[in-house]
């Protein structure tokens, strides 16, 4: 069913289609580094960021490495009092609009109305991080020796809400909460609530920081690499936990040409589907996966012969990387094996709430300036893993369209599709 | 097909709903429960944390997992699952797609077509807070794996999913007291979008001793500082704070076309949805009325509806002395004054207590004053009770409407400031 998407024919006209959607604004806060430059650096030269970690003790874990944010100075940006309320994810999210907002709005054109604008984020254990240093004096000292407040960003929502207070937003506020592929998700709602004229203009992406209780769940479920995740590999181990944020600006086409802003890129539609099949693991065929990329596809108005790129889940762990790829023949047929496929998140780890914004992010920039972003740490492929991978080093690249995919816990599928912007 | 009836084919509709509600588990328990004005406060469980003030709350009563669920399947689940799943079964029973007894829907529901959609404020807290007892107080031994995929909120959607192979679209989102009327707003996008043709809302969280206890002490919890009566008073003088609630409350939209094409019943219909934000502390509710003004009135503009269209309101009033000022003087500008213009409004938190499930809730009640031309009192104040904001209060008993009406309105306005306000009409 085709209810007016963008389709091939329109992509690239540069007509005034008041439905098509682009991006205007981005914002990163990542273990590549604190802005959207230096994340673009270090895609382009394969550097893994994935380090020991330093913001809470691993001794007793059996693995000691993450994707941590690399000099994260909260003090840089918010005064003592605003750091005493806001969770690290909160403050990731805050910095990473920041750039977002400034960048979209630097063009000099009339400004939107603040009241339409919303803010649609993804959000993962949110401000955990900081409630489990409250939880834990709660615990060992009682309910009366720590002040409640410091656990006021404990939930996913509250980065959302802090970015509309501290920029006046008064449009259309979400959070969604998929786990691994909340921000995909957050992105497409956005998608639509940009296209159905709900919201002038649209936050979203995600913002997500390392916990104790994620990264011992992670290990207790064996699923973590005690080195950096190779995905892809033939050794591959496991998965990498990362954190960060990354936030894009999403609005009409239209308004965007007539601010004179930056266009990085077009979102041209997404797909979900839920595997139905295992809490924790994905289905071995890749059933679901399957069905998030080819019902994407459609949904956005083109064909998968005219998909270029593919930004993988790639965790890392054994059994999503053999059924990311089985999805992949599944979802492309013949193509499967010959279209450019790497994962992001063998160079920030595993961001899980804000996975899915990176991804898409870099999927833009790679759109944008014509790249193939790279799997880094990929040294042998695994031959179960027929698929046309990037190992090590970006390449230059003719990119058109590409997709993002992002599978989580509980068999939330989501899958992007997202366009280059050609110049009028 | 002319174009007329192709644009009616993707309105989208109502064809069943229940719930494992504090009145009891099912659509009927729930119905008579907020109609003969009864509400469920129970004494809370386990020992009060030293100091806390709340003592009560709105919790799921007369639910037995096992009707529902297997034995083996039940350890996996913490209660928002358990809920959840046992809700959907009797909503999808409700709407004709799963036969009493059966284990899965009917063959005629294309099960990869179908979505699922929840709106949760907390799940997967109980979960984290036991992990963290455990990995906090006795390090990587005290941590307990099988706890850790409940940690998520996605949980119980995901649950619902496995258990039903329902494998069209899956979403939780999460936006606190928002939060399930973000999900039922959602699906009926996503079903005019064409991105499914049926799906499953719903709204669910459970109790916590440490949510309660968090809560108690940021003060937001009746009774307070007040030294007043423990007590949920929507829009009374007398309100000194909110209540906590749980529950799974469940509805099935689906595309009139698809309902059309079962022969399925039709309970009401989803005309409008408006969305705004509100610039204020995080748990906190804003002090100006001007973001539901514009929530309820771009509702109404979805659904081509004049504001005298409106035969009754479901408010969101919790009892919290800001909120309800604020809803109300709202409503004053939308619609003239309690003794004009103003349509009946009732509040159902005063019954069920506060929780992200309550968007859901709202929305079987509002079901409910459409089939019945009656609404369901307010409890907990008095139609003369002076001093409060001047609404159109129901209270003491339900209210015969003068005419049947043709759409309710529902709010739902968080702490933190995120707000839908939708118009559901009759079938």
């Amino acid at each position: 069913m085709n209810h007016g998407m963008s389709s091939t024919e329109k992509r690239g006209t540069g007509d005034r289609d008041p439905l098509r959607v682009v991006v205007t604004g981005l914002g990163a806060v990542s273990a590549l580094g604190l802005d959207v430059p230096s994340l673009h650096q270090g895609i382009l030269d394969g550097r893994c960021g994935i380090r020991p970690v330093t913001l809470f003790d691993t001794t007793e874990f059996r693995t000691h490495t993450g994707g941590e944010l690399l000099d994260f100075d909260a003090g840089v940006h918010f005064t003592r009092r605003e750091q005493r309320r806001l969770s690290r994810a909160d403050m990731a999210g805050l910095v990473a609009a920041g750039q977002a907002l400034t960048g979209a709005l630097s063009g000099g054109g009339p400004l939107p109305d603040p009241r339409r604008v919303g803010v649609i984020l993804g959000g993962g254990v949110g401000g955990l991080f900081d409630s489990e240093a409250y939880y834990r004096k709660v615990l060992n000292q009682g309910w009366k020796s720590v002040h409640a407040t410091r656990a006021l960003g404990h939930f996913p929502c509250a980065t959302a809400d802090r970015i509309a207070q501290r920029h006046g937003f008064g449009g259309r506020r979400n959070t969604v909460v998929t786990a691994c592929s909340s921000s995909t998700l957050a992105i497409g709602q956005a998608f639509d609530a940009v296209r159905s004229g709900a919201v002038e203009l649209a936050v979203t992406g995600g913002s997500d920081t390392l916990s104790r209780l994620t990264y011992s769940g992670f290990n207790a479920l064996r699923s973590v690499d005690p080195d950096a995740c190779r995905p892809f590999d033939a050794e591959r181990k496991g998965l990498s936990l990362g954190e960060g944020a990354a936030i894009l600006i999403l609005e009409p086409l239209r308004s965007a040409l007539e601010r004179g802003a930056r266009i990085h890129g077009e979102v041209l539609g997404y797909g979900m589907s839920s595997d139905a099949h295992h809490m924790t693991a994905p289905h071995p065929e890749g059933q679901g996966a399957a069905l998030a990329m080819t019902r994407a596809i459609h949904l956005s108005g083109v064909t998968p012969d005219r998909v270029d790129y593919i930004n993988a889940h790639g965790t890392g762990t054994p059994h999503n990387d053999l059924a990311e790829t089985r999805a992949i023949h599944s979802a492309f047929g013949e193509r499967g094996s010959s279209i450019p496929v790497s994962s992001t998140k063998s160079m920030l780890g595993h961001c899980l709430g804000s996975a899915g914004a990176m991804e898409a992010l870099v999927t833009i920039l790679a759109l944008r300036d014509q790249f193939l972003p790279p799997t880094a740490n990929l040294e042998t492929p695994d031959p179960e893993c027929a698929l046309a991978h990037i190992p090590l080093k970006s390449r230059p690249a003719d990119l058109d369209v590409a997709i993002s995919n992002s599978f989580a816990f509980g068999g939330n599928n989501g899958c992007l599709v997202l366009g280059r912007y050609h110049e009028l | 097909m002319n174009s007329e009836t192709a644009r009616d084919a993707r309105d989208v509709v109502v064809t069943g709903m229940s719930a494992i509600s504090p009145m009891g588990p099912g659509r009927e328990p729930l119905i008579r429960g907020l109609w003969s004005g009864e509400n469920a406060w129970g004494a809370v469980p386990g020992e009060p944390v030293a100091g806390q003030r709340a003592s009560l709350a709105a919790l799921v009563r007369h639910f037995e997992p096992r009707e529902f669920i297997p034995v083996m399947k039940l350890r996996r689940m913490d209660n928002c699952s358990r809920f959840s799943v046992a809700a959907a079964q009797l909503a999808l029973e409700d709407a004709g797609l799963l036969r009493p007894g059966d284990k899965a829907p009917e063959p005629t529901m294309d099960l990869a077509s179908c979505g699922i959609f929840f709106g949760t404020g907390t799940a997967g807290s109980t979960a984290v807070a036991e992990y963290l007892q455990g990995l906090l107080v006795e390090g990587i031994d005290g941590q307990f794996p099988m706890l850790f995929p409940n940690t998520v909120p996605n949980a119980p959607a995901g649950q619902v999913a496995i258990h039903f192979g329902i494998r069209g679209p899956n979403a939780t989102v999460s936006q606190r007291e928002s939060s399930g009327m973000h999900a039922l707003a959602l699906a009926a996008e996503s079903i005019r979008l064409g991105r499914c043709e049926c799906a499953l809302v719903e709204g669910v969280d459970e109790y916590s001793t440490e949510l309660l206890a968090f809560y108690d002490r940021m003060g937001f919890l009746s009774p307070g500082r007040s030294g007043g009566e423990e007590s949920c008073r929507p829009f009374s003088a007398r309100r000194n704070g909110w209540m906590v609630g749980e529950g799974a409350y469940a509805l099935v939209l689906e595309s009139a076309g698809h309902a059309r094409g079962r022969g399925a019943g039709v309970l009401g219909r989803i005309l409008g949805t408006g969305w705004s934000g509100s610039t204020c502390s995080t748990y906190r509710w804003p002090e100006e009325s001007g973001a539901y003004v514009r929530c309820m009135r771009m509702a109404l503009a979805g659904s081509g509806l004049e504001a005298a269209a409106v035969g009754a309101v479901m408010a969101a009033a919790n009892g919290n002395q800001v909120l309800d000022l604020m809803e109300a003087q709202a409503l004053g500008e939308l619609f003239g004054p309690a003794d004009g213009g103003m349509p009946p409004v009732t509040a159902v938190k005063s019954h069920l207590g506060e929780s992200g499930a309550c968007g859901v809730a709202q929305a079987m009640t509002a079901l409910g004053v459409l089939d019945s031309g009656t609404l369901p009192p307010t409890t907990g104040g008095e139609a003369n009770d002076a001093g409060g904001p001047s609404i159109n209060l129901v209270t003491g008993q339900a209210l015969r409407l003068p005419s049947a009406p043709q759409a309710v309105l529902m709010n739902s306005f968080a702490s933190g400031g995120s707000n839908v306000s939708m118009v559901i009409g009759r079938a």
